[in-house]
Formats: structure tokens, sequence, C-alpha cells
């Protein structure tokens, strides 16, 4: 297998999704930058997290700024409201240049707006409808 | 061979340092504080050091003072979460490189390393001892010894141009022509290359 160039990686938003993508990414040997407003949060990151840990408000340009957002390889908006992944990864794309953005959606009427500025989406109900349907298939060959 | 101390008394913080050095196909030993590694550079000769500044013990700055009074000039680089201007001109003071801000990026790592390589290390002397390699037909060895190269000297001439000499060595032509080539394109009076060029176009047409 080619050996993988380490990235240098942005996370904001530091929930169930957030933590464990921290831990697998570190684990991967990225350098990972967590962001959250709130410290409790912190707490679930998993042991396998090497990275960082920044405590403040995404939605602050000078928060970004000391996360080193403008050297990031990869944002990931994983916070748990559309409109602050929407702003995140904007800024993060338009004023940064960020190459690689993805952002956590929920609302599925949301992710036009996303993928017009060339935004990488995750949405959590196509993920288990996709599942579902994978499932269902599956069940429906073994009746057959 | 370069070899690197990496200062930190958070683990994760030396191995993630470690990790990157060792991406540039550079060794290094770590330590968890300053006294630890005051004890180490007696004992190793090091190319380079990375040192965080609040550490329990002896700090950071204290320990590049320690190492300046023993008159020991060893290129450091400061990896710190602190950086107020105070500290910074401090640092800068004693003679550091440069002064790394936590979080970091891997490149930024790696551009540290390169600037201390590019302080201590004799690109000449590389040459020449790569070419004796070389000639002995030590390929492995040789490629080794010039990937590294490449990593630290990205626009200089002479990493391409000893590929091409050992491509050459080795019956390769096709890949020894386009490396010259390379090496000219980075610096188009870089005559070594040009030399070889010429021969290698000389000894297709017979």
């Amino acid at each position: 297998m080619k050996k993988r160039k380490s990235l240098y990686i942005l996370i904001v938003g530091c929930g169930r999704l957030g933590s464990r993508s921290a831990g697998i990414l570190s684990n991967q040997g990225h350098s990972v930058v967590v962001l959250d407003t709130d410290e409790k949060h912190f707490e679930s990151l998993p042991p396998e997290f090497t990275g960082f840990r920044i405590l403040g408000d995404c939605t602050e340009i000078e928060i970004l700024k000391e996360a080193k957002i403008s050297r990031a390889d990869m944002v990931l908006a994983f916070t748990d409201d559309d409109n602050t992944n929407y702003m995140v990864s904007q800024v993060a794309k338009e004023v940064f240049k960020v190459k690689n953005v993805i952002a956590r959606v929920y609302d599925p009427a949301n992710l036009k707006l996303f993928h017009q500025f060339n935004i990488k989406t995750i949405t959590p109900m196509l993920l288990a409808l996709e599942s579902l349907i994978g499932t269902f298939e599956a069940i429906m060959e073994e009746e057959e | 061979m370069p070899l690197f101390l990496v200062v930190d008394d958070e683990q994760h913080i030396r191995n993630l340092i470690r990790q990157y050095i060792t991406e540039m196909g550079f060794d290094s030993d770590v330590a968890a504080n300053g006294e630890e590694a005051l004890k180490m550079v007696f004992e190793k000769k090091y190319t380079g050091i990375f040192t965080d500044i609040r550490m329990p013990g002896l700090d950071g700055i204290s320990f590049l003072k320690a190492l300046r009074e023993e008159a020991m000039n060893i290129p450091s680089v400061v990896v710190s979460a602190y950086a107020n201007v105070e500290l910074v001109t401090d640092a800068f003071k004693i003679g550091i490189l440069d002064f790394i801000t936590k979080p970091f990026s891997p490149n930024e790592i790696k551009s540290a390393v390169s600037l201390i390589m590019k302080q201590t290390f004799d690109i000449k002397e590389a040459s020449q001892y790569i070419r004796g390699m070389i000639e002995q037909k030590a390929f492995s060895q040789a490629r080794e010894y010039i990937c590294k190269l490449f990593s630290v000297f990205p626009d200089s001439p002479l990493p391409h141009f000893l590929y091409a000499f050992m491509k050459e060595n080795m019956g390769k032509k096709e890949d020894a022509f386009k490396h010259y080539s390379a090496s000219l394109a980075l610096d188009s009076g870089y005559d070594p290359a040009r030399q070889r060029l010429n021969n290698l176009g000389n000894t297709t047409e017979e």
C-alpha cells in the first residue's frame, strides 16, 4: 500500500462524530485539531486521539485563526447545527482557501446550498436510508 | 547520519514531531524535560533540537541557555503553545532558528527540519559520499540518501543529478536522461548535468 502523506486536519465540533473521527484520523498519523465551545465535549475523545484541543467559538474568525485554519489540508464541519456547519465550511473554503471541506448536513433540503460551494457533505438520514435499502435488498434476496 | 532530539513533556506531542521527522527519513531521540535532554546532548551528537518551553523541571528556555553556556551550538527550534512577544524575543535572543506555535501542521515541522539541515548539512560532502556509493554499485544505499536530499533540498539541481548519475551507472539511460534534464530545469547553469547529458547523447548516438 502506498504510504500516505500526513495531513493537517481541523475538526469543528467534538460530538460523537467529531470525537470518533478525531481518534481515527490521529491514529492514522495526521495532525488533528479539535475545536469546540464546550470543554466537557473533549472528554469523549478516545485514547488514540493524539492531537490538539482548542476551546472556543468556531463562528469567531480569531478562533479559526488560532487553530491555523489557513494551513489546514482538510476541515470537517461536524457541529450539530446545519447553519454553523455551513458558515464554517464557507469561511474555510472561500476565506482561507482550504482545499477539502466536509460538512455534516442534517436536513437534506440544505444539501444544494453546500454543494453550490463545492463542499462535500455527509447526511446521516441519507446514510441511514442507504443502509436500510441495502439491508432490505439482502433480505429480499434471501426470501426469493 | 542526521539525528534529532525532541523535548516535550507530553508524550503524544513528542511522538507526533518524531513521526514527521521519520517521514523525512531521519532518526530522532526523545526527552520528557530539559534535564533529561541536557544529559542526552552530552552523550550523543545531535543535528538539531525541537523543544517545548513549559515543562516540569528544567524548562525549554533554561535548557537552551544551558546548552549555550556549554558552548554547544546545536540548531534549535521551539515548539510551544505559548507565544507572547516576550517569550518569542527571549527564545530568539538565545539564537533559535524558528518558533512554531501549537497546534502545528506536519509541514511546519518538516520545514523546520529542512531549515536545520540547510544550516548544518554540507551538501558537497554528501554529494561526494553518494557518488562514492554509486561508483561502488551500492545502489539501494545511494537511493536512500538521495531521497533524503530530495526532501531537504527540493529546489536544488543536485538530488536529480545524483539520481540520474545512479540510473546511468545502473544502465538505465532513459531514466538518467530524464533526471539530468530535471536537474537542468531547476538550474540551467548547472554544468555537471549538462556535461553528463552531452555524454549520454553521444553514447546513445553511437
